[in-house]
């Protein structure tokens, strides 16, 4: 049994008389450890993909297994603890906490867990040591994507899922954080799930899902994924 | 206008923001309000008087004289050109026998025949219940007489209190049937006259037909002035009263006295006529008999020849002296009669009417000899305290007036600002898209401007209308229990919502240009990018190692938040300071109010009793040892209790002169003493000793002189030897021995008891009064009921004020945190994402508020004690002093209830936080 696993998952939105799918029967696995790439066109249903994988929302009907358990069965409050325990999350645009350092942004995330990494080991490991105790208005992009994701990681999760994590960032910088994510990956070991509509990200990824008008268009892995430096877009 | 698609828009978003809209709406509804409607209550409540007494027909003076008034006077004063309308009446005081004790009633006439619009039909009685008496033998009774007996269809049996008066010289019955009740302009309070019989204070007035009494002169004199029609209580008509006063008071007293003189002439001439014929009655009995029979022919002959001579002439004096000839002729016929025939018997008959006739004579002429001349008194409607206090208490509501409301519209004026500023951040991009079609910064704003100046009419409006409405009718109901003026008039004023809207708008209209400056001044292109979120920032606190170090995460991040929004901390901290200073103020002024009741009748006043003695009849001493002797009293003292009045610049306070049996043994029954200090005032022969309030008011201490003028004894004048301790009523405490040297022996009518606690109270007093020695008996724990229930209307004013204060802090807490909210959402769906539990999430935006609670409410019990004093000085009235300490409970209250108000705004901010979508608040940035 896969890691993840998606089965004929729906999410319809009502919007007045008319109901829209942002996920029309979407199915798909995923192995542990894997880097997963998930592309497709603005507006196709990949981050509603995300957000249902992440337990921040709800599917209206399949089922999403994850290690094991189905979350779609799960109570608001088990989908709290979930998110607590199992993900972690990067965004596009940080949602970093703007009146806190970059080390209490990791705290913020790392205190409510019962096994977290601790904040300056994670904060060094993703090159920050010396901005610890900046705030975030105090940082570029990228060092702030970083801090994102050393938020993300400090809580040891079980998947990382990062909503177009390079999409505010330059070119060089997106790199650098995409080297990071692939690090993470295959040093400790942790699925990460990274959204794009950029294609060109594709070849560094395990797996890569293709999504079109909210249905999962092709499943292609990838038995010898790229180097990030060997892209380019 | 109406169709373009910005006036669409401005509809639009109100619809969509309705909340915001409405929060705008209901905190310029709430400071309007709340500001109009105290603001208008003091005119309301003047104004209603004013109307009041118009209609009624007032009388703007009362004269009385002491020889009565008689219809000379009326004419003598309608001449004058300052009388517009003159109305005589009868009263009379009596006594009416009610549940075994004498009240006394002040029995008044009531004239039904003269049309309402008569210019000389004064006082108008406002009829309550019933009907207004028309036939002899029916009265009406004054609205102040609630008990059993005075019901309607109730007969009121009245007697008079000396045995030397008839009850026939005054009226034609001495029984009336009660037909109504009313209230007589006359008094708009429930003080009435004084009195110098009985108990000395008149229970009540009643009206009875003015065919009813048979006394041949009036007793009342009633005027209305020309151009006395300014405001009654402004000082333009006190001056112009006291002026025409003088005048008035001149004619009056000249009539009065012209006619005292023609009295005393009348009665000069009577005893001197009476004097004549007793002369001459000596003269002829003095005759011997051959004399007297020439003296009768001469003077018949004499007589005749009169007659004859003055037959034409039907004069006044030749009649009179013709008469005068015959009753001598006549007198002397008689006696020659006797004298002829031998009759000795009817010589000495004569001789006996001589000698009663002589001492009759001296009696009259003593009598005329001893009539004083007479005096003249006038009263202005001011005579009546009710009058001043109403006028005081007014006042009192004017001054809180000037605090609360204003504080109120501060409050919203910071509201509005916040929320508008919200409002235009969030609308960035719109603003710049506007911009960007070509509207011009004027056009932009105008929609804000529209926006806000539409909630701020319509809440200055209806609050204005419904504020006139409910706080005038709030506080004057409480205040019905002084005074019986009817239902309040509570005009729509439309200029105190013109002013209430112009300071609102101006207030939106400041707050849209303030926050929409820099928006208006950008460029569109930087409109369209979001805006620069607040950066983070150090604090303070941080420098400060040893204290944030040991703060948990938690904490340093609550910490840094509420730094980082200083206005909207600053906010909250003022509402809620505000919320708990109006809370704290309320229940400390509830307090101060009610602890005077305690202090005075349990700590300062000792005694069980005062029973007031029968001094007409018996002794003090024996009163006193009837009193002792009764089952159940274990101590009593006699004493001597006074009204007087002591003059402070224009004003006089009505004082109660007290002069104990003893100086020492007052302390069983009064206690002297210092009331900062504690400690013990003894009452001694150096001088007197004054209550606190009114060594305030007058501003004597220890070591001045005081004047005291007493109603009946005179006046005198004595250094004040200590102040004591007292809250309610003016006190002037005297030794027998002092009051002796300065006027003479006081005369003990009253005695002080104590009674053991196992014995019934009220068959205590029906014992005493049983023993026929004693003509009252007072309990203190039933004066203490009745000083309660006139205080219990300024308790009413303290809830208003809580719930007022309680309603703000609601509107302005929830405002303020969803303005938090709504700023934050993107940081709550952060940390929701982040597996926060919806606990958590709350206590993460929870723990700010408390902090500003916990801040606000400590500045705000500062505020408060502040405004509790304020309120104290200017709400006192001038015979009562309040407790001028905060109580403790009170600053524990008020942190309990804005504690609570604070929970509720979480308790609604937790469900508000739940409902955050992740999904939808992360999606974009906006």
């Amino acid at each position: 049994m896969s890691f993840v696993s998606f089965k004929d998952v729906y999410k319809r939105y009502h919007m007045g008389e008319v109901v829209i799918s942002a996920s029309d029967g979407v199915t798909f696995d995923i192995e542990k450890g894997e880097f997963v790439v998930i592309v497709g066109a603005s507006g196709a249903g990949k981050t509603t993909v995300l957000n249902m994988l992440g337990g921040m929302d709800t599917c209206d009907e399949g089922e999403i297994i994850v290690d094991g358990k189905n979350i779609a069965g799960f109570s608001k409050k088990q989908l709290v603890s979930y998110r607590r325990y199992d993900i972690g999350f990067v965004f596009q645009f940080y949602n970093l906490i703007n009146n806190l350092t970059a080390k209490e942004n990791v705290e913020l995330a790392a205190q409510i867990c019962k096994d977290a990494v601790s904040p300056e080991e994670v904060l060094k490991s993703v090159g920050l040591e010396d901005r610890m105790d900046n705030f975030p208005s105090q940082l570029s992009g990228g060092e702030q994507q970083r801090v994102s994701i050393a938020r993300a990681l400090a809580k040891r999760p079980k998947l990382l899922l990062c909503d177009e994590p390079t999409g505010a960032l330059d070119y060089n910088t997106g790199k650098t954080v995409l080297k990071l994510l692939q690090d993470t990956c295959r040093e400790h070991g942790v699925t990460v799930v990274v959204i794009t509509h950029n294609s060109a990200i594709a070849p560094i990824a395990d797996r890569v899902i293709t999504i079109k008008s909210s249905k999962v268009s092709s499943v292609r892995l990838n038995d010898h994924p790229k180097d990030i430096s060997e892209i380019e877009w | 206008m109406l169709n373009t698609a910005l006036f669409k828009d401005i509809v639009r978003e109100i619809k969509n923001s309705f909340g915001r809209f409405m929060s705008i709406f209901a905190i310029t509804l709430l400071g309007c309000g709340f500001f109009a409607g105290i603001k208008a209550t003091m005119p309301d409540m003047k104004d209603t008087a004013a109307d009041y007494f118009e209609q009624n027909k007032l009388m703007d003076l009362k004269l009385v004289s002491t020889i009565g008034i008689r219809s000379d006077e009326i004419a003598a004063l309608k001449k004058l050109d300052c009388v517009d309308g003159v109305m005589a009446g009868y009263s009379k005081d009596v006594f009416f026998e009610n549940d075994g004790k004498n009240e006394v009633l002040k029995f008044m006439s009531y004239n039904g025949s003269l049309p309402d619009d008569d210019k000389n039909n004064l006082n108008h009685l406002v009829l309550l219940e019933g009907r207004l008496p028309e036939n002899s033998g029916e009265c009406v009774v004054d609205t102040k007489l609630r008990s059993e007996a005075y019901q309607i269809g109730k007969t009121i049996d009245i007697t008079l209190p000396s045995d030397s008066e008839e009850l026939s010289d005054t009226f034609r019955c001495g029984s009336f049937k009660i037909v109504g009740v009313v209230a007589s302009p006359l008094y708009i309070g429930y003080e009435r006259d004084r009195t110098n019989i009985g108990s000395g204070t008149v229970a009540g007035y009643v009206y009875i037909n003015e065919a009813d009494f048979t006394a041949d002169h009036y007793s009342e004199l009633f005027l209305t002035l020309k151009n006395c029609d300014d405001p009654p209580f402004s000082d333009e008509y006190l001056d112009k009263v006291e002026k025409l006063e003088k005048t008035v008071d001149q004619a009056f007293s000249d009539s009065v006295n012209e006619r005292f003189n023609q009295l005393v002439n009348e009665s000069r001439n009577k005893i001197d006529s009476a004097a004549a014929s007793v002369q001459s009655l000596e003269e002829i009995l003095g005759y011997e008999p051959e004399e007297l029979a020439k003296v009768y022919e001469e003077s018949s002959a004499a007589y005749l020849q009169m007659e004859a001579e003055l037959a034409e002439d039907s004069g006044y004096l030749a009649q009179g002296s013709l008469a005068n000839a015959k009753s001598r002729l006549d007198m002397l016929g008689e006696v020659l009669a006797a004298r002829q025939s031998g009759d000795s018997e009817s010589i000495s008959v004569f001789e006996e009417q001589l000698a009663q006739s002589k001492q009759e004579i001296e009696a009259a002429q003593q009598q005329l000899d001893a009539m004083e001349t007479p005096q003249v008194f006038s009263y202005t409607r001011y005579s009546n305290s009710d009058y001043g206090s109403f006028d005081g208490d007014s006042q009192k509501i004017d001054m809180i007036s000037r605090v609360f409301p204003v504080f109120f519209i501060l409050v919203a004026a910071l509201v509005c600002l916040t929320t508008m500023t919200r409002m235009i951040e969030e609308q960035r991009i719109q603003i710049g898209t506007y911009k960007a079609l070509g509207y011009s910064s004027m056009k932009i704003a105008a929609k804000y401007l529209c926006y806000g100046v539409t909630a701020s009419v319509l809440g200055s409006l209806i609050g204005t209308a419904a504020g006139l409405q409910i706080f005038p009718r709030i506080i004057y109901n409480c205040y019905k229990i002084l005074y019986n003026i009817p239902e309040i008039n509570t005009p729509f004023k439309p200029l105190y919502a013109a002013g209430c809207m112009t300071v609102s708008v101006i207030c939106t209209v400041f707050a849209v240009v303030y926050s929409c400056r820099k928006e208006l001044v950008s460029q569109p292109s930087e409109l369209m990018r979001p805006k620069a979120p607040k950066i983070g920032k150090r604090v303070f606190l941080e420098k400060v190692g040893s204290i944030w170090n040991r703060l948990d995460f938690l904490a340093k991040v609550t910490v840094r938040n509420l730094m980082r929004y200083k206005k909207r901390f600053f906010m909250t901290v003022v509402g809620i300071a505000g919320c708990t200073a109006l809370i704290l103020t309320g229940f400390a002024l509830k307090h101060s109010i009610s602890a005077i009741l305690d202090l005075q009748f349990k700590t300062v006043f000792k005694y069980g009793g005062i029973a007031a003695l029968d001094v007409d009849k018996f002794t003090s001493e024996d009163g006193v040892e009837t009193v002792m002797n009764t089952p159940g009293v274990t101590s009593a003292m006699p004493g001597c209790q006074l009204n007087g009045e002591v003059t402070i610049g224009k004003e006089y306070q009505s004082v109660n002169v007290v002069v104990p049996g003893s100086g020492e043994s007052l302390s069983d029954y009064v206690v002297l003493r210092d009331r900062q200090s504690g400690k013990a005032i003894t009452l001694d022969n150096s001088g007197v000793v004054i209550t606190e309030k009114l060594s305030r008011l007058s501003g004597l201490g220890v070591g001045d002189n005081i004047t005291v003028d007493l109603d009946e004894t005179g006046s005198f004048k004595a250094e004040i030897s200590g102040v004591t301790e007292n809250y309610a009523l003016h006190y002037v405490y005297i030794t027998p021995e002092l009051y002796e040297k300065l006027l003479e022996k006081p005369q003990f009518n009253i005695c002080y008891f104590n009674f053991d606690s196992k014995t019934d109270s009220s068959e205590l007093s029906q014992d005493l009064l049983e023993t026929g020695k004693v003509r009252g008996v007072s309990l203190l724990k039933d004066n203490g009921k009745n000083f309660s229930d006139s205080l219990n209307s300024l308790n009413a004013i303290v809830w208003l004020l809580i719930i007022c204060a309680g309603a703000l802090a609601l509107v302005v807490l929830y405002n303020l945190a969803n303005i938090n909210i709504t700023e934050r959402v993107r940081e709550i769906a952060t940390i929701k994402v982040l597996g926060f539990y919806d606990g958590e999430t709350s206590a993460y935006i929870y723990r700010e508020n408390i902090i500003s609670a916990v801040i606000g409410i400590i500045i705000g019990w500062a505020v408060g004690i502040v405004l509790h004093r304020f309120v104290v000085m200017t709400a006192e009235v001038d015979i009562v002093m309040f407790d001028r300490s905060v109580v403790w409970w009170s600053f524990l209250f008020s942190a309990l209830l804005t504690m609570a108000f604070t929970s509720i705004i979480n308790i609604v901010l937790h469900f508000k936080l739940k409902g955050i979508s992740m999904v939808e608040s992360l999606k974009s940035v906006e």
